[in-house]
């Protein structure tokens, strides 16, 4: 008789041990849950700041790009409208027409101030990276493109690493919540175990402890992951 | 043998009437038990499931308030974004100006050393007429010699740290300062999360104590009593360090 009870106590001792190492695990696991949560937020709000700054830094190369190349597109066109009056006054010189042609080249020459001072302004003139390197040569356009866009690009990469992380935390949070969910069942189970007659009591033990188990191994595994 | 194994409500009350009577038989024996030590155990357990209850409490409450300072932050960024958006718009449409007052400047020049009166007469004018509100136009890039660069070009990027220094606006926003702020409680909630931890740990222990007798009741108790009270300073910790933190921020 005394060793029945001392069975039966044992197996009660048991199961309280297991619903409170459920607890604990519990617990943990929620701490776990919490910390994924913050570290997938933080990610989600890098990720958005740094969409933010790269939408914005789009938006000012747009506004650079439009007149950095407004002002070489208008530089180039009045450098032939300079040129064209040049040979026109060539042109009218030869046919005899002196005086068109020295209007016609006081106008080039006008022009030619212009497109002087425009220079002067132009990124493409001033800037040693990309100004021509012969006199009639273009400006290295295709350089100031791929450096225009380097820094959008930059921080485009930073929203998908950001955002890539977010994912990963985000798919770790969720884990533990399942993880939680499970630990949720083996206590249920632990308590029908404590309310239930031997047989039954053994039963939901044992099946409250593979269910604890599968929870704490997936939990690990999340962990370490 | 059988009948000790089953349970008062299996339908065997008889046989449950024995388990408990073999129960109460054992009751003299417990060495540090008895009803006043589990009376106590119990009014332990239950003073450290309330303190769980008020850190679980203040932890969400700190969760939120992170929630708050990082909306905040988030707002303040895309404000602080449209205000530098504004501010780029603006200097490249005053570079613009400036551009077209400064060519027109060299074509004025260059009618006047042209030596044709036509174009002389007509540079006098635009002199006079065109360059004046062309200059106007352009302020303060073509007025402000700080925005002159040595090669002749416009200092554009001055132009645009100046706008931003003059926006009040601007500079009252302070993302990266909400941003910490935000983090700083959450940093707070994960002290609170390992503190939560502790507290369980003592449940355990004091658990433990509950179904144990004798010198592993005690050790059970004082164990649990102890983690519970590292748990409390633990959190009291947290707080007191968190709040300092923020009052030297202050």
């Amino acid at each position: 008789m005394n060793a029945a009870s001392s069975t039966t106590e044992r197996w009660r001792s048991l199961v309280v041990f297991l619903t409170m190492g459920a607890t604990i695990a519990a617990a943990i696991v929620a701490g776990l849950q919490a910390d994924a949560g913050i570290r997938s937020q933080v990610a989600n709000r890098e990720s958005q700041v740094n969409a933010l700054l790269a939408s914005g830094e789009i938006f000012r190369q747009g506004i650079r790009s439009d007149y950095d190349l407004g002002t070489l597109a208008d530089l180039t066109k009045e450098m032939q409208d300079s040129l064209s009056l040049e040979i026109t006054g060539l042109e009218q010189e030869a046919s005899g027409d002196l005086d068109s042609a020295a209007l016609a080249r006081q106008r080039a020459e006008v022009l030619r101030a212009r497109v002087e001072r425009a220079r002067g302004l132009s990124y493409f003139y001033t800037d040693p990276a990309h100004a021509p390197s012969e006199p009639d040569a273009l400006p290295n356009l295709e350089g100031y493109v791929e450096a225009s866009a380097a820094e959008a690009n930059r921080l485009v990469e930073l929203q998908n690493e950001q955002a890539d992380e977010y994912q990963r935390w985000s798919r770790k949070g969720d884990s533990y919540v399942a993880v939680l969910a499970l630990l949720a069942v083996a206590l249920f189970l632990f308590g029908l175990a404590q309310a239930a007659s031997i047989r039954t009591r053994r039963t939901f033990t044992v099946f409250g402890s593979i269910v604890l188990a599968v929870s704490i191994l997936w939990a690990l595994t999340t962990l370490l992951a | 043998m059988a009948a000790a194994e089953n349970m008062p409500g299996d339908g065997s009350e008889g046989e449950s009437v024995s388990v408990e009577r073999t129960e109460s038989e054992a009751e003299p024996e417990k060495v540090g038990g008895g009803g006043r030590a589990e009376g106590l155990i119990a009014v332990a357990m239950a003073i450290v499931l309330v303190a769980s209850a008020v850190a679980g409490w203040r932890s969400s409450d700190l969760g939120s308030r992170a929630g708050d300072a990082e909306r905040l932050g988030m707002i303040q960024s895309i404000q602080q974004q449209d205000f530098l958006n504004l501010d780029w718009q603006l200097a490249y449409q005053e570079a613009g100006n400036a551009q077209r007052y400064l060519l027109a400047e060299a074509e004025v020049r260059a009618m006047e050393t042209s030596g044709d009166p036509g174009l002389e007469a007509q540079a006098a004018n635009q002199r006079k007429y065109v360059l004046p509100n062309l200059a106007l136009l352009g302020e303060p890039l073509t007025t402000d010699a700080t925005y002159a660069e040595p090669d002749g070009s416009l200092d554009i990027g001055q132009r645009f740290a100046d706008l931003q220094a003059q926006n009040a606006d601007l500079a009252a926003l302070d993302p990266e300062g909400a941003f910490a702020l935000a983090e700083a409680y959450q940093s707070e909630q994960r002290g609170y999360f390992v503190g939560a931890v502790l507290l369980a740990l003592s449940l355990f222990w004091l658990g433990l104590a509950e179904i144990t007798r004798g010198k592993a009741r005690i050790t059970g108790l004082v164990v649990g009593v102890l983690v519970f009270l590292f748990g409390l300073a633990w959190i009291a910790g947290v707080e007191v360090l968190w709040a300092l933190a923020r009052w030297v921020e202050a």
